[in-house]
């Protein structure tokens, strides 16, 4: 059974088009990583999904339905993002009273305990609190109410250090206890790497990637060492990467387009390339890094 | 992992719970409002004077009129707020769609609608007890107390008022230019050209008596509380 | 308990290596259980679908077995399979070394036997 499905996605706004025919289906209760660039469509599709937004063309399934003001779905589905607002009039406790009302799931207990470990005081006014609060509400807000499609829209924002390592634990911790489906966007893969079963990599508006994990932290090696040695290991196939500085030459490829047979014979260095890495190159429009920019 | 199953009617009824606790903060106002009104209108709704051999009867009327407009005005400015986009947003931090959002608004409406007109009534007395308390002037009650008949009529009176804020505001939210266009133009011909026209509409819901305005109001309200449910069903709600 | 993300080893084959080192250490018996997927995902502070990985690899090697409905358990005799594996390796490992450096030293074949045969004398 298919959670999620996108078909053909296609968001355009007055003066640009937000998402273009992505695809992609995501099945089960797991954590997904969706990583892209600023712009390259993450909140927007997130949006699509908890049908706040309308797609202008192709489908989006949840649970086999349309999500677009779609009250099945709605239930079971929370969008946390920086702008999200709440009544004005009610302090925290009272919007944890209010979300009890509403979400059959919710937390409440471990809601004001989160919430006193943040030094949150209950009746603090939404408005009122610091960058880093109201992220920090908010994520409490959305592991408590245990919706079967937790959406997290780069929940760290504002966060210190401290309490950012802190909610990564307790989205772990939750997660374990009560499995779901949970989309995390974020700027940071390093960071949130150890809790992503998948990474949803999009640029664009498209989806570059999507696969298990340690698919990625396979997918790509970086060769250094004299560039003659080096084409000939890739066959001279077209690099993700290259930079040829004063001590060497650097590039990197897709692990499956390597020649293994002449590796062991030179003194080619060739590692791994980390997850974070990988996704960043595969949405790099110029080979060489800014580096490039500042050539000539 | 099994799915929540929440119907209609059980989302209309947590909102429009929530939506009253939140919005009582408006009632405050309205009382404010009332109590000013009750102080610079103690000569009451209207006055006669009558003058026979030197001896000069002054008489001055009061009935619910005296607030009753006050309370439109913020009926109107209640309505318009709370189908504002600031507003709205809040409803997407919990479960909603456009249908349940309107209806819970619209349900909200018509209680603090209710609401006031209790307030009104309140008011009066009070007004009309202090007055004879502080000045000693006789009151000479001129129909029953409470008349469940007027009750209703300045129900609806409000009502009527509710229901037209909420119709501009959903238009607002429809399309700025919309909602622009209507007020302005709407505006513009009932104080200059529609005159007659005006006359006519006021006397069509007034005229034949407290029984078919009560009906006529019904139906104007009703259709001024729906139309926007209907109208605004396919429209994104996004928090910026 | 050591589980890096800086490493070049993926984390679910670290989480393998830690629970063979458990089993040789006998921390957890012949016929033991072994924590779930969920338990190690809290111990390392990770997507228990990465532990369930490496538990997984595990099992595919024959040094755990599945219980339906009770969880994993260490096959009789893991212990001396997973010593027998990491001799292989580490020794495979180490000869592909010294062949290579052998060859880059333009040191013959014979002459590297000749050398190996030379130091089991003496050790």
């Amino acid at each position: 059974m298919t959670d999620i499905v996108c078909n053909q996605v296609e968001k355009k706004f007055r003066n640009k088009k937000a998402l273009n025919k992505l695809s992609c289906s995501i099945e089960g209760e797991k954590i997904i990583g969706l990583i892209g660039r600023n712009g390259a469509g993450k909140s927007t599709w997130l949006k699509l999904l908890a049908g706040h937004l309308k797609p202008t063309d192709g489908e989006i399934h949840i649970f086999g339905r349309n999500p677009f003001n779609n009250l099945k779905i709605a239930t079971n589905l929370i969008l946390i993002e920086d702008s999200m607002t709440f009544p004005p009039f009610f302090n925290l406790g009272e919007l944890f009273d209010m979300a009890s009302d509403f979400y059959p799931d919710w937390q409440g207990d471990l809601a004001i305990r989160l919430l006193e470990y943040a030094n949150i005081p209950l009746k603090s006014f939404h408005h009122n609190l610091s960058k880093g609060q109201v992220s920090t509400f908010n994520l409490i807000y959305g592991l408590a109410a245990r919706c079967a499609i937790t959406l997290l829209d780069e929940p760290m924002n504002g966060m210190d250090e401290g309490i950012r390592t802190d909610m990564y634990r307790a989205i772990l911790k939750e997660y374990i206890a009560y499995p779901r489906t949970m989309i995390i966007s974020s700027h940071h893969l390093p960071e949130i790497e150890h809790l992503l079963e998948e990474i949803l990599l999009i640029d664009d508006g498209e989806v570059v990637l999507h696969v298990p994990l340690e698919d990625v932290n396979q997918m790509l090696v970086s060769l250094k060492g004299d560039v003659n040695e080096i084409k000939e290991i890739t066959d001279y196939q077209d690099v993700l990467f290259e930079k040829q500085d004063a001590v060497s030459y650097e590039a990197i490829i897709e692990r499956n387009k390597i020649n293994t047979n002449y590796q062991n014979q030179t003194n080619v260095q060739m590692q791994p390339v980390s997850a974070s890495e990988v996704c960043k190159l595969l949405t790099h429009k110029q080979k060489g890094g800014i580096d490039d920019v500042f050539k000539s | 992992m099994s799915l929540n199953h929440k119907t209609f009617p059980q989302v209309v009824r947590v909102q429009t719970k929530w939506k009253i606790k939140a919005y009582s903060q408006a009632l405050v106002p309205l009382l404010i409002l009332q109590i000013i009104m009750a102080f610079l209108t103690s000569s009451g709704s209207g006055t006669t004077s009558l003058m026979i051999n030197q001896v000069t009867v002054e008489s001055y009327f009061y009935s619910v009129d005296v607030f009753l407009i006050s309370t439109c005005i913020w009926a109107v400015i209640t309505a318009f707020l709370i189908q504002t986009r600031g507003y709205r947003q809040t409803d997407l931090s919990a479960i909603t769609n456009r249908a349940t959002g309107n209806t819970a608004n619209i349900i909200s409406l018509i209680f603090f609608s209710f609401i006031a007109v209790i307030v009104n009534y309140m008011s009066l007395y009070i007004l009309v007890a202090s007055i004879q308390l502080i000045k000693g002037i006789d009151i000479f009650p001129n129909s029953e107390l409470f008349n469940f008949m007027q009750f209703l009529v300045a129900f609806f009176i409000i009502l009527l008022a509710a229901s037209s804020g909420y119709f501009i505001s959903s238009l607002f939210n429809l399309s700025k230019i919309l909602g622009s266009l209507f007020v302005l133009v709407g505006g513009f011909l009932c104080i200059r050209v529609l005159d007659e026209q005006l006359l006519t509409i006021v006397k069509f819901y007034f005229e034949a008596g407290y029984f078919l305005f009560l009906v006529k109001a019904l139906i104007t309200a009703a259709l001024l509380f729906a139309l926007p449910v209907v109208f605004l069903n396919g429209k994104e709600e996004v928090r910026e | 308990m050591g589980i890096t993300n800086n490493s070049t080893i993926p984390i679910y084959i670290q989480i393998a290596e830690w629970i063979e080192n458990e089993i040789l250490a006998n921390r957890i018996q012949d016929d033991g259980k072994v924590f779930s997927q969920y338990q190690l995902a809290e111990m390392f502070n990770i997507n228990p679908a990465t532990a369930g990985k490496g538990l997984t690899i595990l099992l595919e090697n024959g040094i755990l077995y599945k219980k339906r409905g009770l969880g994993m358990f260490v096959q009789e005799g893991a212990k001396e399979l997973i010593l027998a594996k990491r001799r292989d390796e580490k020794l495979s490992k180490l000869a592909k070394e010294i062949v290579q450096e052998a060859k880059r030293l333009f040191v013959s074949d014979e002459e590297l036997l000749d050398l190996i045969k030379k130091v089991q004398k003496e050790e």
